[in-house]
């Protein structure tokens, strides 16, 4: 039987939500390294921003693909729930929520609209600031054990194991690369089954409510089908509008500074290990 | 009127010759009566007594017999947090450990096993099979070269996202998205509940909320069976969920914390009845101690109490004894009738020891005094106990069986009370007069008061009387039945209850109240048809605002002739030309990054789609009445004398749920299933207990208006005085008409145990107002304050003690009891008020008049 793309997408906003938010907050406290207050930073920042783009760059090791995927990415949130995440380079999707309706566009072609339960652990999945507050708010994320702190070059590493998260179970470890002004540059996920997810963060920013972002953020959104909609339970169709040139990125992407920096070399191979010093 | 006297004398006679005899006589009739008490079957079936003449009744009641009560058991399995991988072991060996337990005929844990290769290739021969136009055109698009193509693109794109092992393997599993497409189209039949959960479970979106639904082999109202079964349920399940979490691997720390419930109509019912024991007890003590204390208070005098109830606890037994002799099984609610039988006895003997004091205070002896007792007060405690009789009596005018029962026993037991009362009083009294201390019961309380309220403005009184009745009937005229149905037939505050309404907010699904759908065909094979177009009709309506939010029907296991030799046809030719698909799919494969073993499991999963497409081909057209899915079959059809009827089971959406909501919902749903050939046919408990409750105001209006013309009918035949009779309605249907207007002022929704409320107020109200209006009219001479003074203390002695026990009932936590006690409470105030202020201000007026006219015509 087939799965379900609603719960495809849980885990990869998941992640990238997560690090988007540690991006943000943790700023201020790493000369310390002290988890709870950079919890209390990102707690403090997720009431405070109301909206936000971020750009990372993604690379994804699995025993399905032969070869490590790697893609140049973007979040756009706006609360209460609204987002767009887009990806593009050896997978191209675009996913826009409005909290209630989940639009996924494959390779600019064709989209499945799904809707989500207004109160359901799916909304809360796909909603990073909720999804954060509630990791936070339950000592989900106090509940992390930080199982070591290193520095590698000029960037502190910090190796977390969210054994006691249940949406996060699947995770062998994370590590969290912090340049020496506190921002968080680089996630790396290690899976149980042996994959790997390594995301690059290129930039994080607040943005205005007119930034051409936050416009194509609403824009897309005013095309989601009513949730009344027949079609918009599991259907797939294909997308008129999606060929556009600015469909992806209204903005500059910011390129990955470094953003090879800890990525795989063309052996496949990671050429440095966070966390662990060369 | 003198035979009436004759035969009272003749009782008075017999019992006050043979008194010790009298005495003994009863207590061995009424000791053998309590004997058989233990052998009166009351029978486990709550609907025993509920007639079947209306069809939704009816029709729900076959249809349980013929599929089972669905569902009417849920376990709902409560994690903590997400319940994470521990989930599926764990669930699916509490789910079989629960197939093992007698009692159950089907137990439902998921959609679907994922990982049953023959449960999937199964149900993609029946969706083959039953596809209609449009699905049979986008399965063959699938299966060319860019369908193919397009498929493993997105699929490759899925991959990239998911980190779970399990979902990439059903990803890679399905690389034409086929499952996906079948699961889509199944959408309809579990609605929001299909995105619950990635193992098929029955699960809330956010992990964290599982059931199992449970299917007895029995009837939810069979109460025994039900309380037995719930109840080794409740015993079992922490060993049986011990044992299994013992037994599964993985990380059963989730399971810490684990919570689990039992709800469902068995359950409900169940817990009702739990409530309903628990209850019975501390209603008869709170009863018991508010009458003893009114007694004792009046009387001062525990042995003259004691004495006043004999008569009482006499006539009990020999009610039952004549219970035993009369019915094979009783239903519950009859048991109920004791203690009326007991409230209404209180009357005839706190009157006729009333009338004794009083004669033996005038100086006479006990016969003399017992000899007047049965010429003045006699006729009318018989008149009154007739009347009560009558007004019972006229309960067997019922529709319900269940209140025809209860209007025999009732009027039975009033009967044998009379007896009881007339043999017993004046064997008492010859008995006590050879004490050498006066035990006879005797007032302690000064009523004066009471009975001299209605010379303070007689004529303001009898102005005011029809004013409050026609406000009363203004608001009475608003009453209408109870909407919330679960409270008038369950008990407030059921933990079952609250915890339906919990999986209904998690599930975004009413599952408190499902409905089903039934139409009989002469064949499956027209059946399956028009099952098809209901379908369609119910998919038309989940899109439109009509709030359903799952159907589940026998479309997704059988398909009409027509539509499956197209599907085979279709199948056939995709089967045809697999071998140029084939070097497609592998070479489009090839081109993609999947790893050599994703590659495998991929081209293995093509062999396969090719394995299913091929034995839609090879197995035979099934018919509807065999081939593979047969037991599932019978949870949706089964064969009634020569007909074939289908069943549908229609969940509203969670915020359905309010009754009007829900009827319009019904409505709705019925509307637009006219267009359908065949009439199809609402059923369900809330239809039921909307149908009960519905005839309830109908049946109220015809049983009080046949019981107030039978007991003045009767009152005016044996008395044969109009004047009086017209007189003694005005305490029992003013009190009637009070008691319903102060219900619909209140707004209060009226339950079934309203059917009740109209022969007690009858008979309760005239009883007192016959002993004025009687004495009265025969007492020549006396002056309407004189004949007040001996009645008042009777009157609201009898009264406060009959309004104190219904007002026990007001403790209960079943709504039916509390407006039941309630409503005799308001009843009987108004009544004590309208006997004992309203009615001899009319008779003083009327004496006025009289002796006014006979000045006038001195």
């Amino acid at each position: 039987m087939a799965c379900k793309p609603l719960q495809i997408v849980r885990t990869s906003l998941l992640i990238v939500a997560t690090l988007a938010m540690a991006a943000c907050a943790a700023r201020g406290v790493i000369e310390s390294m002290d988890r709870d207050k950079l919890i209390e930073g990102m707690e403090k920042r997720a009431y405070l921003v109301d909206r936000f783009r971020a750009d990372f760059t993604q690379t994804r090791r699995k025993p399905a693909f032969a070869r490590d995927l790697v893609v140049q990415g973007r979040l756009v949130f706006e609360k209460p729930s609204s987002f767009r995440l887009t990806i593009i380079g050896d997978v191209n999707l675009e996913i826009v929520s409005d909290g209630k309706t989940v639009q996924v566009v494959h390779d600019l072609r064709d989209q499945e609209i799904h809707q989500m339960q207004g109160s359901s652990g799916l909304s809360r999945l796909a909603d990073p600031l909720v999804l954060l507050l509630d990791h936070v708010g339950n000592g989900g994320m106090r509940g992390y054990s930080i199982v070591q702190k290193e520095i590698e070059g000029e960037s502190l590493v910090l190796e977390i194991k969210p054994e006691n998260s249940a949406t996060l179970e699947l995770v062998q470890s994370a590590y969290l690369s912090f340049s020496q002004q506190g921002d968080l540059t680089k996630v790396t996920i290690m899976y149980k089954d042996g994959g790997m997810d390594e995301t690059v963060f290129t930039s994080w920013a607040a943005v205005a409510s007119d930034d051409p972002d936050i416009v194509l953020l609403r824009r897309r959104l005013e095309g989601l089908p009513d949730t009344a909609d027949p079609a918009a339970r599991g259907g797939r169709r294909e997308c008129a509008s999606c060929l556009k040139q600015d469909y992806f990125f209204p903005s500059p992407i910011h390129e990955a500074n470094g953003a090879q920096q800890g990525a795989v070399n063309n052996s496949g191979q990671r050429r440095s290990q966070p966390g662990k010093n060369n | 009127m003198k035979l009436l006297l004759w035969m009272l004398h003749g009782i008075r006679r017999v019992a006050s010759a043979f008194p010790i005899a009298t005495l003994t006589v009863f207590i061995l009739l009424a000791a053998i009566g309590f004997y058989l008490m233990q052998f009166i079957d009351i029978s486990t079936d709550l609907l025993a007594g509920v007639d079947d003449k209306e069809a939704v009744i009816r029709l729900t009641r076959e249809n349980i017999d013929l599929f089972g009560e669905q569902d009417s058991v849920i376990l709902v399995l409560e994690f903590p947090g997400p319940a994470g991988e521990i989930r599926k072991p764990f669930i699916e060996a509490l789910g079989e450990s629960l197939k093992k337990f007698s009692g159950v005929r089907r137990v439902v844990y998921r959609f679907l096993d994922p990982e049953d290769e023959q449960q999937i290739a199964q149900l993609f021969t029946h969706f083959l099979r039953g596809m209609n136009q449009r699905e049979r055109q986008a399965i063959q698009g699938i299966f060319t070269p860019q369908g193919m193509a397009d498929a493993l693109r997105r699929n490759r794109n899925r991959l990239f996202l998911v980190q779970n092992p399990y979902l990439e393997r059903r990803i890679l599993e399905d690389p034409l998205e086929l499952g996906q497409f079948v699961a889509s189209s199944f959408t309809r039949r579990v609605g929001n509940i299909s995105i619950g959960d990635i193992y098929l479970f029955i699960g809330s979106p956010d992990s964290s909320v599982f059931l199992i639904q449970v299917t007895p082999d029995f009837h939810s109202a069979d109460v025994a069976k039900s309380r037995a079964f719930v109840d080794r349920l409740h015993e079992s399940l922490p060993r049986v969920i011990e044992q299994v979490s013992a037994s599964i691997e993985g990380d059963t720390s989730k399971l810490k914390g684990l919570k689990w419930y039992l709800t469902g109509k068995t359950v409900f019912q169940h817990e009702t009845d739990v409530v309903f024991d628990h209850e019975t007890l501390a209603i008869i003590v709170v009863a018991f101690l508010l009458v003893s204390g009114v007694l004792i208070f009046v009387y001062r005098s525990l042995t003259a109490v004691g004495i006043l109830v004999i008569p009482m606890v006499i006539a009990d037994g020999l009610t039952y004894g004549l219970v035993y002799i009369s019915y094979s099984h009783i239903n519950p609610v009859v048991m109920g009738s004791s203690a009326i039988v007991f409230g209404l006895g209180t009357d005839y003997v706190v009157h006729l020891w009333g009338k004794f004091r009083e004669e033996l205070n005038r100086g006479l002896s006990v016969a003399e005094a017992m000899t007047n007792v049965f010429q003045q007060a006699g006729p009318a405690v018989a008149m009154g106990a007739l009347t009560n009789v009558i007004a019972f009596a006229c309960l067997c005018f019922s529709d319900q069986p269940a209140m025809r029962q209860f209007g025999y026993v009732c009027s039975l037991g009033l009967a044998l009370t009379l007896l009881a009362s007339l043999c017993l009083v004046p064997a008492l009294a010859t008995l006590l007069a050879r004490a050498k201390r006066d035990y006879f019961p005797t007032s302690n309380v000064r009523f004066a008061y009471f009975s001299r309220l209605f010379l303070k403005n007689p004529r303001l009184v009898v102005a005011m009387c029809p004013v409050i009745v026609a406000i009363s009937v203004v608001f009475g005229l608003h009453l209408s039945y109870e909407k919330d149905l679960y409270k008038v037939f369950l008990a407030t505050q059921v933990p079952s209850m609250e915890v339906v309404q919990k999986i209904s907010q998690k599930f975004q699904s009413n599952f408190a109240q499902p409905t089903f759908l039934s139409f009989d065909v002469d064949d499956p094979e027209t059946g399956v048809l028009v099952q098809r177009q209901i379908d369609s009709v119910l998919e038309k309506l989940m899109e439109s605002e009509a709030g359903i939010s799952t159907f589940d029907s026998i479309s997704y296991l059988t398909a009409p002739r027509p539509v499956q030799e197209a599907n085979v046809k279709a199948v056939s030719s995709i089967v045809e030309n697999w071998s140029h698909l084939q070097p497609v799919f592998s070479a489009r494969l090839a081109m993609l990054d999947f790893s050599q073993q994703a590659n495998q499991v991929m081209m293995d999963s093509f062999d396969k789609t090719l394995r299913i497409l091929k034995g839609v081909n090879v197995l035979p057209l099934a018919d509807s009445t065999d081939g593979p899915g047969h037991v599932e079959r019978t949870w949706y059809q089964a064969k009634v004398g020569n007909k074939y009827r289908f069943l549908t089971k229609v969940r509203y959406a969670h915020s359905v749920n309010n009754p009007d909501r829900l009827m319009e919902a019904d409505r709705k749903m019925l509307k637009a299933l006219e267009e359908v050939p065949v009439p199809v046919r609402l059923s369900g408990t809330r239809q039921v207990m909307e149908a009960i409750l519905g005839s309830l105001v109908g049946e109220l209006f015809r049983l009080g208006l046949i019981g107030a013309l039978a007991v003045l009918g009767s009152f005016l035949l044996i008395y044969r005085n109009p004047l009086a009779t017209a007189l003694s309605i005005i305490p029992m249907a003013g009190s009637f008409c009070i008691t319903l207007g102060a219900l619909g002022a209140l707004g209060v929704g009226i339950p079934f145990s309203i059917i009740a409320v109209a022969p007690l107020i009858f008979g309760l109200c005239i009883d007192s107002a016959m002993h004025v209006v009687m004495r009265t009219f025969d007492a020549k001479g006396v002056s309407v304050e004189q004949i007040m003074k001996s009645l008042t203390p009777p009157i609201v002695t009898s009264t406060v003690t009959n309004a104190l026990g219904f007002l026990a009932l007001t403790i209960s936590q079943q709504y039916s009891m509390q407006f039941l006690g309630w409503a005799l409470f308001i009843g009987l105030a108004a009544n004590l008020l309208l006997t004992i202020v309203t009615l001899p201000a009319f008779m003083l007026l009327l004496e006025s008049r009289r002796k006014a006219r006979v000045a006038l015509g001195t």
